[in-house]
């Protein structure tokens, strides 16, 4: 019977190409004893695809018109840069894997924390290369909020690229006496109701991490998850947060989907605050007219987290040798300088001002400030280190349950 | 359909044809369908453990998924509800001027719009900051934007429904409107009001009738396209609970690599509750657009 036939052809396709999927993967390509211009001469030529969030004009400004024109014209290399963010990044290597490709599509992706922990459950970093590129010695390593993604040690499988600390965004010209503490926030929301939410994304979760090391002391939750400790400070995180949910935006009956959303918010002036993982971001939003000019950045007295963005290659990169040569680029003293300007994208370098060249220490010394965000030796002294990612994946499922389900 | 016999090929170019659409959208749909089993049972996957029942067991005991999916139905029974009321209305009494000049073309209007600006243009109307807001705030109806009652984000899913109804009211009206024309309607109702129907009687016992017989299909299938909406319960949803589609990339996507596998479980127990519907719906009633069924 026919019909039979076409059932069977069908039918061994699918495990043809279930089975296909099912290929082992070979080992990396060795780059251990190549020298460094053995690898440069390597990478003349080849494409890199980056992949990352794309969703800010100054950022895509600093990539576009000047990495991609520098890295062809300094090595010879074609940049591509597409948009995805970790959890597009590790869907997207997680499929590879699966299906056993040994050539993926990414030579390069920016990373953190969650992401990192992510890629290296799944095996999905190709290290350790840090030390392979000559500019890493420019790099502050000593600097724990450099060294650890996450608490996680980088162990050469990430490259530092850039520096930012969680900030609180309000108005000045409506919020006088912005609330600097936990309880000042309280009383503030009562008195203001509507006037404050919090995002159910990164940045939310980041805020509210912060608040966890407030209430259990710098240090406390350090290394690696504690379930215990987490129980008893997220216990006390909660009661806190449904103290000030009956007088959140929309009575803390829901939330934002994401920081984009809140800064619609409060723009439109529903919001009296946003928030932001990068200080910068306060400073870039009122020079693109988005944000008010009287927005100001600031921080709690208990400390925000202050956490680093890094760079990394797939195991399975079909470029490897021209992405670690990009990545050498990033971090160039040239490439840093120019990445922290305010007027160009603000970020916080993760050079160390000691290691560089006297030229360049100088010219750093003399970059222009930024205008509405705090100075960043001020931040410093409230900063805070990342946990381990099982708490933001934790708090994120348990902010569902014991918040916004209830 | 229904493959039987092979008297069913009269060549083999017949046989071929049916094979390629066979291999072009329904094994790729199979695959899909046993890729998400297998994961779902933990037999595949980067982070899998080995075979288990976890996942399935975690899902059918969660809560938050059922009440996902009562909430997704409810979102698509109002909805379509809403739309069928309001393009019959528009069919039956305003057909006419629709049919031509301004009218007409601003009932194409709306098909033109992709579902995430619809999701944004209703965002931008009827959020506590948005237009209408605005204009209730000039017209001092409310004191301030936080009494404006709430639209979008909302417990009931009014934003959602909106905007689905505002997409599919003109798309049902032209479809009845072809219908009404094509079917000769208007010749049944004239017949039957020669023999002294009322026009009560002709609307309810012929009109209505005959569209909604040979546009069950239609409605069927775009109650499915509404169950399956992303965007805009995405933008105009809330947290909690959230449609199904939003659910499950939720735990596709999000934060942790644990809840993929209940992605996947989720999604297939959504497609078994369609399916099934489907089944039950058209055991009763035959897939067919010829009136004498």
């Amino acid at each position: 019977m026919i019909n039979n036939r076409i059932l069977y052809t069908v039918f061994s396709l699918l495990l043809t190409a279930l089975l296909a999927g099912c290929s082992a993967r070979e080992g990396d390509q060795n780059f251990e004893n190549l020298s460094w211009e053995e690898i440069s001469e390597r990478a003349r030529g080849q494409t890199v695809n980056l992949m990352m969030w794309m969703g800010d004009p100054n950022i895509n400004d600093y990539m576009q018109n000047y990495v991609v024109p520098e890295v062809k014209q300094q090595y010879g290399i074609d940049l591509n840069i597409a948009n995805g963010q970790g959890n597009t990044i590790v869907s997207i290597l997680m499929s590879e894997l699966e299906a056993g490709k040994q050539e993926g599509e990414l030579d390069l992706v920016w990373i953190n924390g969650k992401t990192f922990y992510q890629l290296r459950q799944i095996k999905g970093l190709y290290g350790p290369f840090l030390n392979k590129l000559p500019n890493s010695t420019y790099i502050d390593l000593d600097n724990p909020f450099i060294k650890y993604d996450f608490q996680q040690p980088i162990n050469g499988y990430e490259v530092p690229w850039g520096n930012v600390q969680f900030t609180m965004i309000y108005d000045s010209a409506r919020v006088p006496n912005p609330p600097r503490t936990r309880e000042a926030l309280v009383n503030y929301v009562k008195q203001h109701p509507g006037s404050f939410t919090i995002a159910n994304d990164f940045s939310g979760m980041t805020f509210l991490k912060s608040l966890l090391i407030g209430m259990a002391g710098p240090g406390t939750l350090d290394g690696e998850f504690n379930k215990e400790a987490y129980q008893t400070y997220s216990s006390q995180l909660w009661k806190y947060i449904n103290r000030l949910k009956p007088y959140l935006w929309k009575d803390g009956e829901t939330f934002p989907e994401n920081v984009a959303a809140m800064h619609q918010l409060f723009v439109n002036g529903e919001l009296h605050f946003t928030m932001s993982n990068n200080d910068s971001e306060v400073d870039n939003k009122i020079l693109e007219g988005f944000f008010p000019k009287t927005a100001r950045a600031y921080v709690l007295e208990d400390g925000t987290i202050q956490n680093s963005h890094y760079l990394g290659i797939p195991v399975n990169a079909p470029h490897k040798a021209a992405s670690m040569v990009v990545n050498n680029f990033l971090i160039s003293p040239a490439a840093q300088y120019r990445k922290a300007r305010p007027d160009v994208w603000g970020d916080g370098t993760v050079l160390a001002m000691d290691k560089l060249p006297g030229k360049w220490e100088e010219q750093f010394q003399r970059m222009p400030q930024r205008k509405y965000a705090p100075s960043r030796d001020s931040l410093n002294n409230h900063a805070l280190q990342e946990l381990a990612p099982k708490y933001m994946i934790q708090l994120y499922e348990d902010f569902r349950t014991h918040i916004i389900q209830q | 359909m229904k493959i039987s016999g092979p008297t069913l090929f009269s060549s083999n170019a017949q046989a071929t044809g049916i094979l390629l659409f066979l291999l072009l959208t329904v094994a790729p749909l199979l695959m899909g369908i046993l890729y998400a089993l297998l994961y779902s049972l933990g037999i595949i996957g980067l982070m899998s453990e080995g075979v288990t029942l976890a996942y399935w067991e975690q899902t059918l005991g969660d809560t938050e998924f059922w009440l996902s999916l009562g909430y997704t139905f409810y979102i698509a029974l109002i909805t379509i509800s809403l739309t069928v009321i309001a393009a019959l209305g528009l069919t039956l009494f305003l057909k006419k001027p629709f049919q031509k000049g301004l009218p007409g073309f601003s009932l194409y209007m709306p098909l033109a719009f992709p579902a995430i600006v619809v999701a944004f243009l209703v965002f931008q109307v009827a959020s506590q900051s948005g237009l209408l807001s605005r204009i209730a705030w000039q017209l001092g109806w409310i004191s301030d934007s936080a009494t404006f009652p709430d639209l979008v984000n909302d417990t009931f899913g009014i934003g959602i429904i909106a905007a689905h109804t505002f997409m599919a009211v003109p798309f049902f009206s032209l479809y009845f409107m072809n219908l009404y024309d094509g079917e000769r309607i208007r010749g049944f109702s004239q017949v039957a009001k020669s023999l002294g129907a009322s026009r009560i009687q002709q609307l309810f016992r012929i009109e209505v009738p005959i569209l909604l017989q040979r546009a069950f299909p239609t409605i069927i299938l775009y109650t499915i396209f509404v169950l399956g909406s992303y965007e805009i319960p995405l933008i105009l949803g809330r947290q909690s609970p959230q449609m199904m589609s939003v659910l499950i990339i939720r735990k596709l996507r999000k934060f942790s690599l644990d809840t993929i596998p209940e992605a996947y479980v989720a999604a297939l127990l959504f497609l078994a509750v369609i399916i099934l519907l489907l089944i039950v719906i058209f055991k009763t009633r035959s897939f067919s657009y010829d009136l004498d069924n």
